[in-house]
């Protein structure tokens, strides 16, 4: 935002403590001394010009994502870190942590990647100060207060940054050294410690390290001592990438961007070729497989795919992506197009190779198609039940995706029947079609705790023939504390021979005086 | 199936070629043959694949056997094409659960108690009629864990997956459920599925709620809507008994449409009439009016025609007396 031309300063305004403060501002506006924090009625008082934009966190965090995202192409472990405890006006600041280790040698070491990322980020025009160093503290204070002091030194231009990627590189050796002249801010410290700190003379990294550790740890608690020997190594820190590490990946860096479909298709077959080969090495099969697609804008595009079974063959894999890119319909824009191509297995499984069954059939085309059709449909859409042992009628079975478990159970007894596919005459007790929200009906019964002799339903008044019940089915109050009213089940065939299942919510006088009827189901 | 009659191969080869040779020619080219008439695929080796399921069922009652199929030498090797396209229609949205049923019971008369069935509904269709309950799919005989539910956004996405399953072979049967008339699945749609149906040899069964009739490629079209239970005389205690439906035969393929009264034995899962008696002419409608008499060539069925989807294809409209105006000069 630093190079626009005949504009005025820009800041950012947001409300605290009852005014209307800056937030943030760009690099002109600190040349008329301007700073954050200022009430924004003195930042007028001194330039009149400045654009005053209203501050929006949620898009702050969706560019954080979005960027993050696009780091993506360095190395699989990014995450976001935000730290708003850290100053005083309550913002969140967002960087981005990349654990570079063993991915620098893909990019031409750590100097050239971290060139590149400067000058990639800088095209699309974020200014972004970045820095390579033996532990994520030490890189994070040194991005942010960096030693030559030319953070915020007004024209840095582009090839000079660059060009002084080096200072930025910091070697573990050097760690100490070149920590000890900044101020104590970079060590990740809240605003109450730091300004502790400054009462007792400390300002400095270097006087923290020359002073004994107890008493600063007695005084200041744990945490000091804690970003200390993380900044310095001394203490293993992890940062928690935002997306799952995948176990194998495989990935193309394109010359020209592509756009075509023809051309994606033909790199995820490609790709895949690569990734069989890896997971026939491993013995595996994929069950989840993602694809990134790398925008040259730098947005990046993901979709992923479920198998119901572990999968090794590469025209599997396009087969399902192609499902999964035609769904996609209008949400697919390659723009420039795509400049980096990415297939990666999320989830593994041992695939055992099987013999096709002398006698049954091979289960495989049915469970194909299901991984097919939850490819296009989404994995939610495509689902089988499976039976739970309770007594309340719209719990007793469970949606599940049915790629998740693609062998056909046997047949196992049902709650409240001893076992329904055995052979009786008994008619069926449960309706072959339940309402996943019971609708209400109007109902004339005889006697409050009896079942109706008439009722409306959608509008259409039904004489009751039979009615055969009640079928008392009460909450499951050992269950859940939530208890819902008794429920009196009646099967009921009306005149014409349709056959309902209705229920009577409330015991009538202990629970409730006016029972409401529903209408939960129908029979075949 | 079709009957070869082979009278010595070896005359029609040419006396030099050896004989070995020229009879398995022979006989591949007569698979071939036999699988374009019977459109059962070849394997790779040039022999016929051996189908575990039949290409028609009989339905196991003489009288709408005879219905479904003309001539009657052929009822014995059945009369209901299993790789086709069978459509079950509700009248109205009371009817849903009864056409629901019949459907099901088809499917598994057509496709055997094995396989995987697939259910295609929408949003729209699935809160209409309320979704396929497992402890009642046993109760009609079908194990809820055949059972996946295909669930689908628009009608798009709805003829996309009817089509793939279709496709699909080693799968039970494929119900797909629509609402209304849409125009997107007309007489194409339902050739295309039918076509598939075929080359899969799996019953794809159309359930269609509260539509109208339409021209379609299906070789047969049902109306069902429920018939008094059936009261078990052991079971005093069971006062709502097992279903029953009025089936109503609209359409049939080389067939002439009827109206029975239909049971379904869950356990030998066939059809069977009800006990009521044999076949009940006098067919209810909706509202539980007697209706006409089918005729043996008009529509089965008068009684509460539902309203027309107001996107679906027109129906064929009864001409009224014309006038011819003579010129005034």
């Amino acid at each position: 935002m630093n190079a626009r031309p005949e504009t005025p300063p820009i800041v950012i305004s947001g409300q605290r403590n009852n005014a209307m403060r800056l937030t943030s501002l760009d690099e002109p506006a600190t040349r008329f001394g301007l700073f954050r924090g200022q009430a924004l009625t003195d930042a007028r008082a001194i330039c009149p010009l400045i654009e005053v934009l209203t501050e929006d966190p949620d898009a702050d965090c969706l560019l954080a994502e979005a960027i993050a995202d696009w780091c993506d192409r360095y190395t699989p472990l990014v995450a976001v870190e935000t730290s708003s405890a850290l100053n005083t006006l309550n913002i969140n600041e967002y960087g981005l942590m990349l654990d570079i280790t063993g991915c620098a040698g893909l990019f031409g070491g750590e100097k050239s990647l971290l060139g590149d990322l400067l000058a990639r980020l800088f095209h699309q025009g974020f200014c972004a100060t970045a820095a390579i160093a033996a532990t994520p503290g030490a890189a994070w204070a040194i991005a942010r207060y960096d030693p030559a002091k030319r953070r915020g030194s007004g024209t840095t231009d582009q090839a000079d940054r660059i060009d002084r990627t080096g200072d930025f590189i910091i070697s573990p050796a050097a760690t100490k050294a070149v920590l000890s002249p900044l101020p104590l801010a970079a060590l990740r410290l809240d605003t109450e410690t730091l300004s502790g700190l400054a009462r007792v003379g400390l300002r400095l990294v270097g006087q923290l390290m020359a002073r004994p550790r107890a008493p600063l740890a007695r005084r200041f608690g744990k945490l000091l001592m804690l970003r200390l020997d993380q900044a310095l190594g001394a203490v293993e820190e992890t940062i928690s990438p935002r997306l799952p590490v995948p176990e194998l990946t495989a990935e193309r860096r394109l010359a020209e961007p592509i756009g075509r479909m023809e051309d994606i298709e033909f790199l995820i077959e490609r790709l895949a070729g690569h990734l069989c080969e890896s997971l026939e090495k491993r013995g595996q099969g994929a069950r989840v497989i993602d694809l990134a697609l790398f925008r040259t804008d730098g947005k990046v595009m993901r979709a992923g795919v479920g198998t119901s079974r572990p999968v090794r063959e590469a025209s599997a894999f396009l087969l399902l992506f192609r499902e999964r890119l035609a769904a996609l319909q209008e949400d697919f824009d390659p723009g420039l197009g795509f400049e980096t191509i990415r297939l990666s297995v999320s989830e593994a499984q041992i695939l055992k190779e099987m013999e096709p069954g002398f006698l049954s059939a091979d289960p495989r085309p049915v469970t194909d198609l299901v991984d097919r059709l939850g490819a296009r449909l989404g994995m939610a859409s495509v689902l089988r039940s499976t039976a739970v042992d309770t007594h309340l009628p719209e719990r007793a079975e469970i949606l599940l995706p049915a790629s998740q478990d693609a062998t056909p159970q046997t047949a196992e007894p049902l709650p409240g029947m001893a076992n329904p596919l055995a052979r009786n005459h008994l008619p069926p007790t449960r309706p072959l079609r339940l309402f996943a929200h019971p609708e209400p009906v109007e109902t004339i019964a005889q006697i409050p705790d009896g079942p109706p002799i008439r009722f409306r339903w959608r509008r259409i008044l039904h004489e009751i023939l039979h009615a055969e019940g009640p079928e008392r089915i009460a909450d499951e109050w050992w269950a859940r504390t939530d208890i819902r009213m008794t429920r009196d089940y009646y099967r009921i065939e009306d005149q014409q021979g349709y056959r309902f299942w209705i229920f009577r919510e409330g015991l009538y006088g202990s629970e409730t005086s006016v029972p409401r009827w529903f209408m939960h189901g129908l029979f075949a | 199936m079709a009957g070869f009659a082979i009278s010595k191969p070896g005359q029609k080869s040419g006396p030099g070629l050896q004989p070995g040779i020229d009879r398995r020619q022979l006989v591949s080219a007569l698979n071939e043959k036999i699988s374009k008439i019977e459109h059962r695929p070849l394997r790779i080796d040039g022999t016929l694949q051996q189908d575990a399921r039949p290409r028609a069922v009989s339905l196991g009652i003489a009288e709408i056997d005879a219905a479904l199929c003309h001539d009657a030498g052929k009822t014995d090797s059945g009369t209901l094409a299993v790789g086709a396209l069978h459509e079950v229609r509700a009248a109205t949205a009371l009817d849903l659960a009864a056409s629901a049923g019949f459907a099901l019971a088809l499917g598994s008369l057509l496709a055997g108690t094995g396989g995987t069935i697939f259910w295609i509904a929408e949003k729209q269709a699935r809160t209409e009629a309320g979704e396929f309950y497992g402890p009642g799919l046993a109760g009609l005989g079908i194990d809820p864990a055949r059972l996946i539910r295909v669930f689908t956004k628009n009608s798009n996405e709805t003829l996309w997956a009817a089509g793939e399953i279709a496709a699909c072979p080693g799968t039970g049967f494929c119900l797909l459920e629509l609402r209304g008339n849409p125009a997107s699945a007309g007489l194409a749609f339902s050739r295309r599925l039918a076509l598939r149906a075929q080359s899969a040899n799996m019953p794809v069964l159309l359930l269609r709620q509260s539509g109208g009739e339409e021209a379609s490629a299906a070789a047969t079209r049902w109306r069902v809507s429920p018939a008094p239970s059936i009261k078990q005389a052991d079971e005093p205690a069971r006062l709502v008994g097992a279903p029953a439906w009025h089936a109503a035969l609209e359409k049939s393929r080389g067939g002439r449409p009827g109206a029975w009264t239909l049971e379904w034995k869950r356990d030998e899962c066939l059809f069977a009439l009800s006990r009521g008696g044999a076949a009940i002419r006098k067919a209810r409608t909706s509202t539980g009016k007697p209706s006409g008499h089918p005729g043996p060539d008009g529509p089965a069925l008068s009684g509460n025609q539902p309203a027309q989807a107001f996107d679906g294809p027109d129906r064929t409209r009864t001409l009224g007396n014309g006038m011819a105006l003579e010129r005034a000069s």
